[in-house]
């Protein structure tokens, strides 16, 4: 029997079936993501009052100091925490492909399971650990480490750890698929070559597992930049993200053409790092013949 | 290099993995420059035992020396060993170049020195042209001398090769192995090789270690090891060899049956009367004869199965003696005595041919 005669036979041509299929796909996008976002788009050109006419007044006004100044602590924060979760991980998925499968998974499921716990419950738990009287404060009080409560809450580095709590999962995930997926008798082949283990990591599992670091990173860095719940909860004046701010231009400034013009400056800033991680995510650069 | 220097010791090498003891107690010597071929069954051990020269395993007894110093706490990377991996393990995202130069790197080798003896080393198994191409851009056989070259360059003073012609088309097979045999020679780096390939064994190795259950059943130049099997199972194992259980009858004399016995001189006197004893004998030193009666085995043709230039019959016993397995395998070369399955025959054995093996069934072959 011709398999291949049988298939065309049976199945639609490509080009109506792919149509078909991506109907409810494109109508969700097109009605509540393309749509909502030329909307945002417009106002971001809009007159203070909406009137109706065109302007730049507002990309003018964004481009502040006092807004750059919180755009770059933006993507500052999301870097930091990009690297600390990438720096906590690793090791994690290496210990991890050590344990006997049956282990592993049930490890797997113990890190990733908590991220489903809602965000708010998260935060408010970090702020029961984090403030004046908090646990770790009496615990160090306690013990004698410090006489008078440590500022933990309200500050960068509450949001930090905050945001790494939250994201650390969509870097685990990837990393323990690529290492996972990963032929470890290259990382023998590397040992036996003379390199230890720091080379072999730099050498070989490095970028044997550079598709994973780097979706990884993205997964944890596209959605940081525009985090608003953590930095509103566990942040403070100083510590304010680029969504706390847009947020205040919508409801307490009621300024919704600048609110408009800082959230196209936050899409161009996701876009610009999904197009770099596009560039650097080729398998493998092409050799030279 | 003195005769007789030791270049591997292998002194009570034992590995477990829980329960299941994969090396047991292994003592064995390789000298500078040998050629030898590790050959067993899989699941024998033998790439455990291969791990652990290369030091990827930690014995858990025993002790493994390479240029006499115990290497029990050296890890891999600082061993003068090198691994020509069963999949290759090239790195993907390395040219072939790269994969080759890579060692040398590791070491600090200078640049210049490096390009030079990577281009050696590729010149030397034939893949200059091939050197900024990437693994996945060139064919399984050229991948497996890429493995070698990457090993060789590095000079080690030994090179364990992890059944590497395995992965390869038969015709392509040959071709490697006559390749090894001449880099080995060239280079004259001691060669640890292991297979389940008894052929490729016997025809590359300067010595055969046969190993099973975690042990060395025999190690020997081919010839003795195919010739003057020390168990069952390597008389089975390497060519083979059919397996006839019997007792030593007097001088010279096995009795295989309760009414055949067989002449097989160089016996020897018994050890203790009626000694049970295994008496090997290999398929191409079998001799069919037509007919009910007159000298040999009685037996008849199972199946015949033409093989080319010789054909291999299956032969049960029809009465007096009895085989290892139930059948008896013998190849006769094509076109000598043409016989059908169904004919009842007379198996034909030279004195000669028999091979004893001691100890009865302490060693049932596998």
């Amino acid at each position: 029997m011709n398999s291949s005669d049988e298939r065309r036979v049976k199945a639609p041509p490509a080009a109506l079936s792919g149509g078909v299929y991506v109907t409810p796909a494109v109508l969700y996008l097109v009605l509540l993501f393309a749509l909502p976002l030329a909307i945002v788009a417009g106002y971001s050109f809009a007159d203070g009052d909406l009137g109706g006419g065109l302007t730049l007044e507002n990309y003018a006004r964004a481009f502040d100091p006092l807004y750059v100044g919180v755009l770059l602590r933006s993507a500052w924060l999301a870097l930091a925490t990009t690297l600390l979760a990438l720096l906590i991980s690793y090791p994690c998925v290496l210990a991890l492909r050590t344990l006997s499968p049956t282990r592993r998974i049930l490890t797997l499921a113990l890190l990733v399971v908590p991220s489903w716990l809602n965000l708010l419950v998260k935060n408010y738990a970090w702020i029961i650990l984090l403030r004046r009287e908090g646990v770790l404060n009496s615990l160090l009080q306690g013990m004698g480490l410090t006489d008078t409560p440590l500022p933990l809450l309200f500050n960068e580095g509450a949001v930090l750890v905050g945001l790494v709590h939250t994201y650390l999962p969509f870097m685990i995930l990837p990393l323990y698929a690529a290492v996972d997926r990963m032929d470890w008798s290259l990382v023998e082949a590397a040992r036996d070559l003379g390199a230890g283990r720091w080379r072999t990591f730099r050498h070989v599992l490095l970028p044997q597992t550079r598709v994973g670091v780097l979706v990884g990173s993205a997964l944890v860095f596209i959605p940081t930049l525009g985090a608003f719940v953590t930095p509103d909860l566990l942040g403070g004046p100083t510590s304010l993200m680029i969504a706390n701010v847009i947020e205040s231009q919508v409801l307490q400034a009621r300024d919704w053409p600048m609110a408009a013009a800082l959230s196209m400056l936050l899409v161009a800033l996701v876009l610009l790092a999904t197009g770099l991680l596009h560039r650097v995510t080729r398998p493998y650069p092409a050799a030279a013949e | 290099m003195a005769a007789g220097e030791t270049l591997l010791e292998l002194n009570g090498v034992t590995k477990r993995y829980g329960a299941v003891v994969a090396v047991d107690g292994i003592s064995a010597s390789l000298h500078p420059g040998e050629y030898l071929c590790l050959l067993g069954p899989s699941g024998c051990g033998k790439t455990t035992l291969l791990r652990l020269i290369a030091g990827f395993e930690v014995p858990d007894g025993g002790v493994v020396r390479l240029h006499g110093r115990d290497m029990t706490s050296v890890p891999p990377e600082r061993r003068d060993v090198n691994v020509v991996f069963q999949n290759y393990a090239l790195f993907p995202h390395l040219t072939v170049a790269e994969n080759v130069g890579f060692g040398l790197r590791m070491k600090g080798v200078p640049r210049a020195e490096a390009r030079e003896r990577v281009t050696d080393a590729l010149r030397q198994v034939r893949l200059e042209r091939e050197a900024n191409r990437l693994p996945r851009q060139i064919s399984g056989g050229q991948q497996q001398r890429v493995a070698l070259a990457r090993a060789l360059v590095n000079r080690p003073a030994l090179l364990l090769l992890d059944e590497p012609l395995s992965a390869l088309d038969p015709e392509l097979r040959q071709q490697v192995q006559d390749e090894l045999r001449r880099v080995q020679r060239e280079t004259g780096i001691a060669f640890l090789h292991i297979t389940h390939d008894q052929d490729e064994a016997l025809s590359l190795a300067d010595r055969v270690a046969v190993m099973r259950s975690g042990r060395f059943e025999q190690i020997g130049t081919p010839r003795e090891v195919y010739a003057a099997p020390a168990s069952r199972f390597v008389a089975s194992f390497v060519g083979g060899a059919n397996l006839l259980e019997g007792r030593v009858a007097g001088e010279g004399w096995v009795e295989l049956g309760s009414e055949t016995s067989v002449h097989v001189p160089g016996l020897g006197a018994p050890a203790d009367p009626a000694e049970p004893i295994t008496l090997a004998v290999r398929p191409e030193a079998v001799r069919l004869a037509n007919g009910d009666s007159g000298e040999g085995l009685p037996g008849r043709i199972i199946r015949a199965a033409f093989r080319g230039s010789e054909v291999e019959y299956s032969i049960e016993a029809t009465s007096g003696w009895n085989v290892s397995g139930g059948l008896l395998r013998a190849l006769v070369p094509a076109g000598v005595g043409a016989a059908a399955e169904g004919d009842t025959v007379r198996l034909e054995i030279a004195p000669t041919d028999w091979v004893v093996i001691r100890g009865g069934t302490t060693n049932g072959a596998g």
